[in-house]
């Protein structure tokens, strides 16, 4: 993903218009704008607490900033995620779904399943061999498998979200969580602090809770391999590693797991352009 | 500072149940590699027609509770969830219909798990006498198309008033006869009465024995709980009219005399009594067992244990096999009205002693949990009893939170503790 | 053609479903007759029509669950908590009657709640063979639609003879015949009505007096009849599911905003509930009895059905050329829960697009469902 290459083009003059997905999540908004020969031109996530218009809107600009464009340019823009009606721009709105599965056939040809565990929900879609979307399934109302889960835990354990992977990793004698619930999983994190139990074990019991919950999505549509993750949680490698045990198979992780929503989403405006020069 | 963790004083005789279960399960196992047509059956111990008709029968629930007691039944869970089940349904059933996924080579066992546990043997046939709960009409027919066998559906009628048990009676003879023509059917033999005879006066004895011992509970303190009594269930359900299941009884009533002669009770320092409204979360048995002693509180008796197996024992003549079968399949629990229960419960109440109510909401089943508040509100009213409800499932573990039931617990027993100052006052 | 016909019919489908019991206790009122409930799916309303009075099967509203908290656990499905809810409330107790065909635990139990908590209204539980394989069926069906139809002759004060259960038998026939023509027409032409609206339609059905019913389907018939095909664009769909209460309009709504044209259904509040006639000769007792044992659509709360519920669907679903099918859950619906593994393989296997959404009593947010309904149209594409 080499950034500077779409202002080299634009400057050869060989391109005029590029298209561009946004992926306004509950606690990220991303943005990737593809130019014309469908390479990545540049790409911008923001985190915030909310994520609203003005955060989506940011991702947008900063975006297009970094591959020296303006609004002007933009050929076509495809909206998703869980925001996705929400804003006033975008000439689409294609769900997360087809998204997530479009950008992971991108960016791996031939992947058969997706796993994508965003801030508010998580997903498992199975590709047939042609990238088609066949069958999915999604953890739309609670947020046990969810980053929120991530986060409420994180906080329960007063331990920053971006060093939990790393520290889970250490642990020798993981603890369970088996509770179903996110309320229920917290309470039994405080009793396990209250008892005394090492906060590393009790983090990997975290992940593992997560990773039970999305085997059994995963197990609602079939597992078929290569298995890519997306979603910010996909950068937290021991929910990643528990996930790759209870599967019994290896995940495939996009160098910037992050961005596949938005990076889909600029593939159907890709589509969409292409579709629009050939009339 | 160290403290000693009080633990719960498990019946030695209960021990010998999980033993005496993986031998009948190999047995079971046995009997089908020599080509003896196996049974699968759910709900109540109508079964033991098939076991007369020298059927090895495998009992659902019985077997995953013991799965579950020994956290084997995830995968099978796993194995429904595969096919399209959600934790809502009853997970005795989803357990067992994974087991039956798995059985047909429709989701396979990681090699590392236990297969001699977990493989079972393919039925013939399929039961389904789950009396007082509508699932075991969806279970048994799912059974029945997994499998292509045949189905027999027991309907006993909910009792909404007193004098219908005689009729819900003759109504079950009725239909256990149409089921002992289905086995001759199966089998291609004559049903053996003299063996079903047989059978039933060890049932009897078995049953008796068990109430007895039950009964010996109202003795404070209680020589045993409410967890050894669940875990007792087996003898007179999944082993019920097998060899040694009297013998067993008897030395669990000798023990339970011996405990009280010796003022020994289940828990090392009873000073609360309870009673148990729900299923067990069998994979927390252990854990809540001990739970309970570390609080200085006995579950001495539980509608689970004592009203729904063989509640009738004084019913069973051997002479008349179908009758007796009827009454204990028929005047169980769940098939009574809420005016019946409350009754009995408020005896049973006063019989144990009783100082509170546990609650276990069994999240994935019904049937057990359909009178729950109607029953703390009837009791607290009569008696002042109070109670609680506490989280958990028959064996889906992921509806217990071990940290919910502390605090529940706790309020519990702060309760009756705050009770017993205003009554001294 | 004016327009102004069919809004007035519905209008007045509508006042009874949006409330429904202010409406029932009108009616009550006016017709000066006793009023006897029904339970959902089961229970033969003919035999309370015949004995004089007026039959409502109840229905599940949207108001929001409070004293009925205190009877009964949130993992017990949305019309079982509702009714338990209204009822000890005091909302249902302008009833005279209440009678419930036994169905599943759930229903049997709120049965019995509500038997201990209305003292004024009679309480009564059919309970039917529901496995069908049995022996004896027959007779143990008539003997229990016996002794149900003696106890509704004692609540209304009058015999049911077999030629008053007989003109109710064709009341009810005839105003089934009006919901298949609907059908059959909505199936030819979709979207001639939103499916809200069939819904509301099948749902008053449950509600008005039935001849009230006929009278205004026949004049929305009439006019609907001579109306323009609507101009369609969208993927055909299926609608599965959702016994014993109607799918709230919110969802219907959605499956038809993200671009699902439905074509066919077998909801309960939809072509379950008028797919089938009960037969004119003989015993109309024993044509009952057939009605519950033969000639019903498979249902997951019966055994010993002819054919199994997903073999069914894929029939229809094929007939109905629809791209794909909605299964719609009721949450904690046992029955069903246990059929949709099947239905599910069923649907694989004749590679029939499906999608299953769970349904709640209460709506916390359509947003996730919304995204599951408009990705599934995406992967119909």
């Amino acid at each position: 993903m080499a950034l500077g290459y779409y202002s080299d083009l634009v400057s050869k003059g060989e391109v005029t218009r590029v298209a561009v997905g946004v992926d306004i999540g509950s606690l990220t908004a991303k943005t990737v704008v593809m130019d014309s020969n469908s390479h990545i031109a540049s790409y911008k996530v923001i985190q915030g607490k909310i994520v609203d218009e003005a955060a989506a809107i940011a991702s947008l600009n900063q975006a297009l900033n970094d591959a020296h464009l303006t609004n002007e340019e933009i050929g076509f823009l495809v909206t998703t995620g869980y925001g996705r009606n929400m804003v006033s721009f975008g000439d689409k709105s294609i769900t997360e779904i087809s998204c997530h599965a479009r950008g992971a056939q991108f960016l791996f040809p031939g992947v058969r399943t997706v796993i994508d565990i965003g801030g508010q929900d998580s997903k498992v879609i199975s590709l047939n061999g042609q990238g088609s979307v066949v069958n999915f399934a999604m953890n739309d109302k609670c947020a046990a498998g969810t980053g929120r889960f991530l986060e409420v835990m994180a906080h329960a354990l007063e331990v920053p979200i971006e060093e939990m992977g790393a520290l889970s990793l250490k642990a020798k004698n993981p603890a369970t969580i088996s509770s179903i619930c996110t309320v229920f999983a917290e309470s039994e994190v405080i009793s396990l602090t209250a008892q005394g139990r090492l906060k590393l074990d009790i983090i990997a019991g975290i992940h593992e809770a997560i990773g039970r919950r999305m085997h059994s999505l995963v197990n609602h549509v079939g597992m078929i391999p290569p298995v890519v993750m997306s979603g910010g949680v996909a950068k937290n490698t021991g929910v990643v590693r528990a996930l790759e045990k209870l599967l019994g198979t290896e995940i495939i992780l996009p160098p910037e797991p992050q961005i596949v929503g938005a990076l889909g989403a600029a593939l159907f405006a890709m589509d969409e352009l292409k579709a629009k020069s050939m009339r | 500072m160290e403290t000693q963790v009080k633990k719960a004083n498990k019946l030695d005789s209960t021990s010998l149940i999980g033993q005496m279960m993986t031998a009948s399960f190999a047995d079971i196992k046995r009997q089908a590699a020599e080509g003896k047509q196996v049974v699968w059956a759910n709900g109540l111990p109508v079964y033991v027609l098939a076991r007369a008709a020298d059927m090895p029968v495998l009992h659902c629930e019985g077997l995953v509770a013991g799965l579950a007691a020994k956290r084997l039944e995830k995968p099978f869970q796993d194995a429904a969830e595969a096919f399209g089940f959600l934790p809502d349904a009853c997970s005795y059933a989803r357990s067992f219909i994974g087991a039956a996924r798995i059985t047909m080579g429709d989701y396979h066992l990681d090699p590392s798990m236990n297969q001699d546990l977990l493989l079972m043997p393919k039925p013939a046939l399929y039961v389904n006498s789950a009396g007082g709960c509508g699932t075991g009409r969806p279970w048994g027919e799912a059974m029945a198309t997994l499998f292509n066998i045949p189905v027999y559906h027991f309907e006993p009628r909910f009792l909404w008033n007193e004098s219908d048990l005689k009729d819900s009676v003759a109504d079950f003879v009725r239909q256990e006869q149409e089921f002992i023509a289905l086995l001759e059917k199966i089998t291609g033999r004559p049903y053996d009465w003299n063996r079903l005879k047989e059978m039933l006066v060890e049932v009897k004895r078995t049953v008796t024995l068990r109430n007895e011992a039950m009964k010996l509970c109202q003795h404070i303190p209680s020589p045993a709980s409410f967890f050894d009594w669940a875990t007792n269930i087996a003898a007179v359900a999944h082993l019920i009219g097998l060899p040694g299941t009297g013998d067993l009884l008897q030395k669990t009533r000798e023990e339970v005399e011996q405990r009280i002669a010796q003022g020994i009770g289940a828990m090392p320092n009873e000073k609360y009594r309870l009673y148990w409204d729900g299923i067990l979360t069998w994979g927390k048995i252990g854990v809540l067992a001990n739970k309970f002693a570390a609080l200085d509180a006995c579950v001495v008796a539980g509608a689970y244990t004592h009203l729904v197996w063989w509640p009738r024992p004084e019913m069973i003549d051997p002479e008349k096999p179908l009758e007796s079968i009827a009454y204990n399949c028929c005047d169980i629990m769940l098939l009574r009205s809420y005016e019946h229960r409350i009754k009995v419960l408020a005896d049973f109440c006063r019989e144990y002693s009783i100082d509170g109510l546990v609650v276990s909401e069994t999240q994935t089943c019904r049937a057990f949990n359909s009178h729950a508040f109607m029953i703390m509100d009837g009791l607290a009213r009569r008696l002042g009893i109070p109670a609680v409800t506490i989280g958990g499932d028959s064996c889906d573990i992921r509806f217990y939170s071990d940290a919910q039931v502390d605090t529940r617990l706790q309020a519990l027993l702060e309760t009756i503790e705050a009770r017993r100052k205003v009554r001294q006052v | 053609m004016p327009k102004s016909n069919i809004k007035e019919v519905m209008n007045k489908f509508r006042e009874v479903v949006d409330k429904p019991y202010e409406k029932l206790r009108q009616w009550k009122k006016a017709n000066e007759k006793k009023m006897a409930g029904c339970s959902p799916m089961h229970f033969p309303e003919e035999l309370i029509h015949a004995a004089g009075m007026l039959p409502v099967v109840l229905q599940e509203t949207d108001e929001t669950i409070t004293t009925g908290f205190s009877y009964i656990y949130p993992f017990f499905c949305g019309i079982t908590r509702n009714l338990i809810d209204v009822g000890v409330k005091g909302q249902l107790s302008f009833l005279d009657g209440l009678v419930y065909a036994d169905i599943c635990v759930q229903n049997r139990t709120a049965a019995s709640i509500l038997r201990q908590n209305l003292p004024s209204v009679y309480v009564d539980v059919a309970q039917l063979p529901s496995s069908f394989t049995r022996k004896g069926v027959m007779e143990d069906t008539i003997k229990e639609l016996d002794r149900i139809k003696a106890n509704l002759e004692k609540l209304a004060g009058r015999n049911i003879d077999d030629t008053s259960l007989k003109q109710s038998i064709a009341a009810y026939n005839k105003n089934r015949s009006l919901l298949r023509r609907l059908h059959n027409l909505c199936q030819k032409n979709p979207r001639l009505l939103p499916y809200r609206d069939m819904q509301v339609i099948v749902q008053s059905s449950m509600l008005m007096p039935k001849e009230e019913h006929t009278q205004l389907l026949e004049k929305l018939l009439a006019e609907m009849e001579g109306m323009k095909p609507a101009s369609v664009k969208g993927s055909r769909l299926f609608l599965s599911g959702h016994l014993c209460q109607s799918p709230k309009a919110d969802i219907l709504d959605l499956i038809e905003g993200v671009g699902g044209i439905i074509v066919d259904d077998d909801l309960y509040t939809g072509y379950r509930y008028y797919a089938i006639d009960v037969e004119m000769n003989g015993s109309p007792i024993e044509a009952l009895a057939k009605r519950h044992l033969e000639k019903s659509l498979p249902v997951p709360t019966r055994t010993g059905l002819p054919m199994r519920w997903e073999k069914y669907l894929v029939d229809r679903v094929k007939a109905s050329k629809a791209q794909g099918i909605v299964v719609l859950m009721v949450k904690f619906c046992e029955p069903h829960l246990f059929y949709y593994p099947f239905i599910k393989e069923a649907l694989t296997k004749a590679s029939i697009p499906h999608i299953m959404v769970e349904t709640e009593h209460e709506v916390v947010s359509l947003e996730g469902v919304r995204t599951r309904l408009q990705a599934f149209m995406e992967m119909l594409k």
